[in-house]
This record gives structure tokens, C-alpha cells and sequence, in this order.
């Protein structure tokens, strides 16, 4: 025990070491090396351009190196703007390049855009009636030491450490949940650290955290952050606009880490207590740090980083538990959406545990004659999936297989039909959960939604609205569960596309480690039938509720539904189609690390490229 | 071995149990009682409305008898994240402005003008609302008193939550207990 901690600590220290050297002579080489000529220049000379629609502002650089560009400005509201600036590209030749869609926000009084080129001159583009006035323009050329860059580097470092660690080892699968656990935290920890510290990150963060900031009670005077981060007054929050650049980043979590109070008193969630249950560990995290007095920022962070925690730990015990297909759940768990939801503020990262937890126990039940269904398993199953159901009791039907469970797998067989009853009606009673927890609402961004409109519609028109299900939920089931926004999205994050060069990668892997990890999976055609059927009553409310709530009554489109919701059911699909009799001769060992390097890597890959490349440098 | 550790996983069941019946217990302690109504308010007019445009006015129907207080039950399906607000003005029969917050006051105690006499004429009550409000549903009550009344209209779903959470934990006991069994040493 000594001599792993020993080994841990001195990985660690030799990472930090080697992300700073790395920070300071790869990333800030130019810095280092520029000459006398390229130093910073603290104020340049612009020229302003007034037209009809927009104005333009020129700075003539005559071939300046440009690491950064800062723009100090005053400002009434947030501005749209465009910079464009032409350097010498490839083979010399003038290239013109143009930064679109970012902003000047007024809550801030300056801007920083990284160009890291030689540029001949830029311009600035505006639109011409707005209250933007430009006080100063400078160029940057410092060496700056990027700590968010750092720890990316120190989390990158550390995972190909753990990995070789592993590897050593012996990477068994019966300590795969160990692997996981340390590789989804670090992955996790890197989505955490890249982002800008704001909401409108993840798909209703913005609601997600001020539940967690109103969890032990409303009555709460926001502070700056708590009010512009939440879903309290969206249209004029402020800070929250896009970043692009550690500067920007660094400008926001100080505007969010200021006392300025914003004179707003929470009120009680409408959600009871049992309901917020699934924020539980986002609203412990946040609120701990919030009760030790730290910066907003910090508890910012730790919020996310127990909600991460959570999803490790039982995902981690889903893994440790399950006996076939462990491999396929780390793999499921590893999707980078997965790991991307895990560290934001979100329930789903709680949804998909408690439903892994459910099935890992329930398979085992069924394929293992070994296997009793005791007081202890019980409790931990339909704990687990009533924790998933009250975030969305859409997957309630799931309870139903526990009725397959064979009846000499009860520990007390006698009394397997009365414990059976108390299944069912556990399914029926978090089944209309959202009536009584303050979750029966309409969601007023879909245009003319009415929840009780659309019900009294289905009502009284049933065979039409089965075949608008038919037409939405079938035609639409794989471009849905298997498409980029499931398999390789991060919400609102992704600037560029380049995700989708990975999604296939994701896809491929899914295929390759549902044929190769079949070992023992003994599910039979009954099982596997049931299974299939319990996911159509699930997959039907999930398009149910987002028409109920999401869509304008009448729609023949049900809008709204996400695939993230059906990333729950992965591992249920995946082993009922999982074949029995293909067999191969690779190593435990490498498929093990096959299972986790390759997800690991494109995740590191995509965070660079989409989210601390054009938030965090 | 103790008592605690031999018997834990019937505690566990028990203790569901237990609190699925303390839940019913505050169902009970918690909702109105219809009898008050009767003797506190007396029933003016009441409209189930979707798709209301704000801001709207209700008009109350001329009251028999002189009427210094009304109690006003608004409630929609997420009460919470909308502000419905009964502004004093001019235009309106209402002295002070009121504002619904949270869950807890879905009923509020508008003050008439006592300068007035209300007595066989109609009463103007303008409801404003922010933030898309939607299928409204609102009672009105005559009542003597400013503070604000035991009662709500009838019992609401915030109400039922109380038994929702005891048959749940009721069925999670009895579905567990048994399979609850003494701890062997």
C-alpha cells in the first residue's frame, strides 16, 4: 500500500513537472524566442471607418508577429463583431483569415483573440448603430503561464501513465472498475478545467444548476454568478457569452467571483424533495464549498466535479458487479457524451448509473443460477432505478423484468409473488412520480405548448397519435440513438465539426467490443425478448413526454427528443444482440486497454480541439 | 452480535414502512379542512382558462353584501416559475399589490378600498404575469380577514405528494421485508 502511494505521488510530481516544462517551452516558445523587434506593443493606431450598416476599424501592422490581440472597450450592450486579418500563409502566399460569431460583452471591458501569426493588417467589423466606442488596441506578445493549459497537460500526462500503470499490471478485468474509475475521473477532470466557467454549456445547465443552488432551501439571495449562470432572467444575464481565450476567461470567472449583488431572492423549487433527489450530488458539492466561503468559481467547479464523482463511483460499482459484458458497459460509459454530461450540470450522468446499476444486478439474476435476488440486491436495484426514474420516470418499465427473475433466484422463493406485486406497483407509482414531484409541466421554449392541450388530444384522438409515434420514434429510432448528437456531442460547446471525424471510431468500437466481449453471456431468447420489449414502452414516453411538454399541440413533428436520453440504453441493446457464438483469441489484456485507450484518446483529442483551443489559450 | 446488526435488514424494511405512515400522518395534519371553508368563505366565481393573454381582468360579479377583503386562489401547472402580480392602480379595485412567489401562496388575501362600498356593483381585478404564463386556473373567495386563510380552494397536487411518498415507501417496505432475514454470526 505504501509502495503504490509512493508510486502515485511520484507519477504525480513527474507529470506536474513535465506539464510545466511543456507549458513553458513548447506552448510559449515563440514568447521566449521572439526578438527585440515583436515585443508587445502596449497601444496601436487604428483608423475608424463609419459606414451605412457597419463600421470598421483598421490597424495596419506591416508584418508584425501578433501572439495576442487586446481590445479594451465601452459598451451598453452585447455586440456582434468579426475580425479578420491577413497574414503570409503556406508557399508565402497572403491569406486572409476572419474570426466570425464572438462578442464584445457589455458586462466586461475587454477582449482578447488569439492569432499566434504574422500579420500585414486587420480590421474589426460592427455594426455602426450600436454604442461600442474601442479606447485602446494592443498586441500581446508576453509569455503568459496558462494554468487551465497545464492541467490539461498534467490530467493528459497522468492518463498515459495510468494506462502504461495498467498495463503493467496486467490490466485484469476484474479490476476493470478500478481502470474506469481512474480514467473517466481524469477524462472527466479535462472537460471540467477546459470549459469556460459558465452554463449554456450543457443542455439546460442553466436549470440544472439552480436547482443545485436552491437545493437546501429557496429563500436564497443569488449572488452575481448564482444569478447570471441560472435560469432566473435569461434574457439579461450577463457574462455568460462566448470566450475565446483564457483572458476572456479569466475576465468572467473574476466578474462572476465579484460581491456585486443582483437584489434577487430565490423562491422554493416546485420540485419536492424526493424529486431533487438525482441533483443531490451537484447540490452537495456546490453548497460544501459555498458554505467554506470560497470563490463562486471554485464552487462553480466542485459542483461539477461531485456530480462527476457520483457517476464514477457507481458506474465504477455497475462495472464490479455486472458479470458478462463489462467491458461493453466500461466502453458505454466511456462515450464521449457520456463523460462530457458527467462533468456539467445535468441529472443524466444520475440516470444512466442508477439504470447500469439496475441492469447489472438484474443480468446477473438471470444468466446466473449462483445469483439470489436477497434483501440487499433488491434494495440496491430498485433503489437505483428509482433514483433514474424520479429525474425521469420514463424508464420505470425497465422494473418490470424483475418478474422474469426466476423464482428459485428469490432467497425466500415462497414469497416471490407478493414481491413481485410490490414490483409492479413500484413501476406505477414512479410511473405518475412527475404529478406529485412538481414535474408535470409545459416547457414554455417549444412555441404554443400546452401540456393539457396536447393530453386531451391523444386522448381523444389515440390511433392518430400512434402513428405520429409510429412516424417520429421508429422512422426516426437509429438517426436518434446513434447519431453524432448521442455518440459524440458536447451541446453547445462544439464550434467546429470536427467531432463527427470520431464518431465513427465510437461506432466501431461499440460493434467491436459488443462481439468480443460476449463471454458467458448466457441471456436467453426469452430474456433477450423481454428485455427488447420493455425498451418499447420506454422509448414510446420518451417521444410521449417531449409531445406533451415540448411541442405545439397538434404538431404532426414531436421536437424536442435528444439522444441523449436514449443513451441509457446501450448496455440493455447491446447484450440482447450481442452474439453468442463468435469466439476470438485476443488477450484479455489488450482488449482491456483497447477499451478504455481509444475512447480516452479521442475525448483528449476533442477537448483540445473544441474546447480548450478556443476557450482556454 | 447486537440487536441492531442481528435484525438490520428488517429495521431497514420497518423504517420504510414507518415513514411512508408518517407521510400519511402529514397528509392528513397538512390539508386543508373543507368544513373551513364553508365557514370562512363563501364561493364568488371560479374559471379554468388556457392559453389566458396577460394581462387579464376579472371581473367580479356585484357582491350582495359588503365585501372588505377577497381571497384570490391562482394556480397553473408551475406556479413557481412565473410571476403573476394583481397591481394596485387606478384602474383596479385593489389597494395593495400582490405577488405570488412560490408554491406556498397559491392563495392571497386582496385588500379592497374600504373607502368604497362594493355593495351591488362589479369588482375589477387585473392579473398581470411575466414570463409565458399559461392554462390558469383561479377561484375567488370573500373573506373578513387580511390574514391569509387556513384553507386553499381544494386540495392540490403539492398536497397528494404526501401520499404519493407514503404508498411508496409503504410498498418499498413490504416489498422488502420479505426478503429481510436475521444476520447469522
Amino acid at each position: 500500500m505504501k509502495k503504490r502511494l509512493l508510486i502515485i505521488l511520484s507519477v504525480f510530481l513527474s507529470c506536474t513537472l513535465i506539464a510545466s516544462l511543456v507549458e513553458v517551452f513548447i506552448f510559449n516558445f515563440q514568447s521566449l524566442t521572439l526578438d527585440q523587434s515583436s515585443q508587445s506593443i502596449p497601444e496601436l493606431s487604428f483608423e475608424l471607418d463609419k459606414g451605412k450598416e457597419e463600421n470598421t476599424i483598421h490597424v495596419d501592422l506591416d508584418n508584425y508577429f501578433v501572439n495576442k490581440l487586446h481590445i479594451n472597450y465601452e459598451t451598453k450592450e452585447n455586440i456582434d463583431y468579426s475580425l479578420s486579418y491577413t497574414h503570409a500563409g503556406l508557399y508565402n502566399k497572403e491569406t486572409t483569415e476572419t474570426i466570425e460569431a464572438d462578442k464584445f460583452e457589455k458586462a466586461f471591458s475587454s477582449a482578447t483573440i488569439n492569432i499566434g501569426q504574422t500579420v500585414s493588417n486587420l480590421s474589426i467589423k460592427y455594426p455602426s448603430e450600436s454604442s461600442l466606442k474601442i479606447t485602446q488596441i494592443s498586441v500581446d506578445n508576453n509569455f503568459h503561464f496558462n494554468i487551465f493549459r497545464t492541467i490539461f497537460i498534467l490530467l493528459v500526462l497522468m492518463l498515459i501513465a495510468s494506462l502504461i500503470l495498467f498495463y503493467r499490471a496486467g490490466f485484469k478485468t476484474e479490476k476493470l472498475h478500478i481502470y474506469f474509475a481512474v480514467v473517466a475521473s481524469l477524462l472527466g477532470l479535462m472537460f471540467i478545467t477546459a470549459q469556460p466557467a459558465s452554463t449554456f454549456t450543457s443542455w439546460d445547465d442553466q436549470i440544472h444548476f439552480q436547482t443545485a443552488v436552491d437545493w437546501f432551501g429557496g429563500n436564497t439571495t443569488y449572488s452575481s454568478g448564482e444569478y447570471n449562470l441560472s435560469n432566473v432572467d435569461i434574457e439579461n444575464s450577463v457574462g455568460r457569452n462566448s470566450i475565446s481565450s483564457v483572458e476572456e476567461k479569466q475576465t468572467q470567472i473574476d466578474y462572476f467571483n465579484s460581491s456585486t449583488d443582483p437584489g434577487y431572492t430565490s423562491s422554493n423549487s416546485r420540485l419536492s424533495f424526493i424529486g431533487k433527489l438525482p441533483y443531490f450530488p451537484m447540490a452537495l458539492g456546490y453548497n460544501l464549498a459555498k458554505l467554506l466561503h470560497l470563490p463562486f468559481t471554485i464552487c462553480f467547479y466542485i459542483g461539477k466535479i461531485f456530480n462527476l464523482l457520483f457517476f464514477v463511483i457507481l458506474t465504477a460499482y455497475a462495472i464490479k458487479t455486472i458479470k458478462i459484458g463489462k467491458r461493453l458497459l466500461a466502453v458505454i460509459a466511456l462515450i464521449p457524451t457520456s463523460i462530457f454530461l458527467a462533468s456539467s450540470y445535468s441529472h443524466d450522468p444520475i440516470i444512466f448509473s442508477g439504470i447500469v446499476i439496475f441492469f447489472a444486478h438484474l443480468v446477473n439474476l438471470y444468466i446466473d443460477k449462483k445469483s439470489r435476488l436477497d434483501f440487499q440486491t433488491a434494495l440496491i436495484m430498485l433503489s437505483a432505478i428509482s433514483l433514474a426514474c424520479l429525474a425521469k420516470p420514463v424508464y420505470a418499465p425497465f422494473i418490470l423484468l424483475m418478474l422474469l427473475i426466476p423464482k428459485d433466484r428469490f432467497s425466500i422463493p415462497s414469497k416471490s409473488t407478493f414481491i413481485k406485486i410490490g414490483f409492479i406497483c413500484i413501476t406505477l407509482l414512479l410511473l405518475v412520480s412527475p404529478i406529485f414531484n412538481g414535474g408535470v409541466s409545459t416547457d414554455t421554449r417549444g412555441s404554443n405548448t400546452s401540456f393539457g392541450g396536447q393530453l386531451s388530444l391523444i386522448i381523444s384522438h389515440p390511433l392518430d397519435y400512434l402513428t405520429i409515434l409510429k412516424n417520429n420514434a421508429l422512422d426516426g429510432f437509429f438517426a436518434r440513438t446513434f447519431s453524432i448528437n448521442t455518440l459524440t456531442s458536447f451541446a453547445y460547446l462544439s464550434k467546429m465539426s470536427a467531432e463527427s471525424n470520431f464518431y465513427f471510431i465510437i461506432v466501431l468500437l461499440l460493434v467491436f467490443t459488443c462481439l468480443t466481449d460476449n463471454k458467458d453471456n448466457r441471456l436467453s431468447k426469452i430474456q433477450r425478448l423481454a428485455i427488447f420489449t420493455s425498451m418499447l414502452p420506454v422509448i414510446a414516453l420518451i417521444w410521449t413526454i417531449l409531445y406533451l411538454s415540448y411541442t405545439e399541440v397538434g404538431s404532426e413533428v414531436i421536437l424536442g427528443v435528444q439522444g441523449r436520453y436514449f443513451i441509457p440504453l446501450f448496455l440493455p441493446l447491446l447484450l440482447i444482440i450481442q452474439p453468442k457464438n463468435i469466439q476470438n483469441s485476443i488477450s484479455p489484456k489488450l482488449l482491456n486497454l483497447i477499451s478504455l485507450a481509444i475512447p480516452a484518446f479521442i475525448i483528449i483529442i476533442s477537448i483540445y480541439n473544441l474546447i480548450l483551443l478556443p476557450y482556454s489559450f | 452480535m447486537g440487536l441492531i446488526k442481528k435484525y438490520h435488514q428488517k429495521i431497514i424494511s420497518f423504517s420504510f414502512i414507518l415513514l411512508g405512515l408518517f407521510f400519511v400522518a402529514i397528509f392528513f395534519i397538512t390539508r386543508p379542512s373543507k368544513t373551513n371553508v364553508a365557514e370562512v368563505h363563501k364561493y364568488i366565481s371560479k374559471s379554468e382558462l388556457t392559453n389566458v393573454s396577460f394581462p387579464y381582468s376579472i371581473k367580479v360579479p356585484a357582491l350582495p353584501t359588503k365585501v372588505d377583503y377577497l381571497a384570490l386562489y391562482l394556480g397553473d401547472d408551475s406556479l413557481n416559475e412565473h410571476d403573476y402580480k394583481i397591481p394596485a392602480s387606478t384602474d383596479s379595485d385593489i389597494l395593495f399589490e400582490r405577488t405570488y412567489t412560490n408554491e406556498a401562496s397559491n392563495i392571497i388575501v386582496l385588500t379592497l378600498d374600504a373607502t368604497k362600498n362594493y355593495e351591488g356593483k362589479d369588482i375589477d381585478i387585473n392579473i398581470t404575469c411575466e414570463n409565458k404564463c399559461k392554462d390558469v386556473k383561479f377561484a375567488l373567495y370573500e373573506t373578513d380577514t387580511e390574514r391569509l386563510p387556513k384553507v386553499t380552494v381544494s386540495t392540490t397536487s403539492s398536497d397528494y405528494r404526501y401520499l404519493w411518498f407514503a404508498c411508496l415507501f409503504v410498498i418499498f417496505g413490504l416489498t422488502l421485508l420479505p426478503l429481510s432475514k436475521e444476520a447469522k454470526k
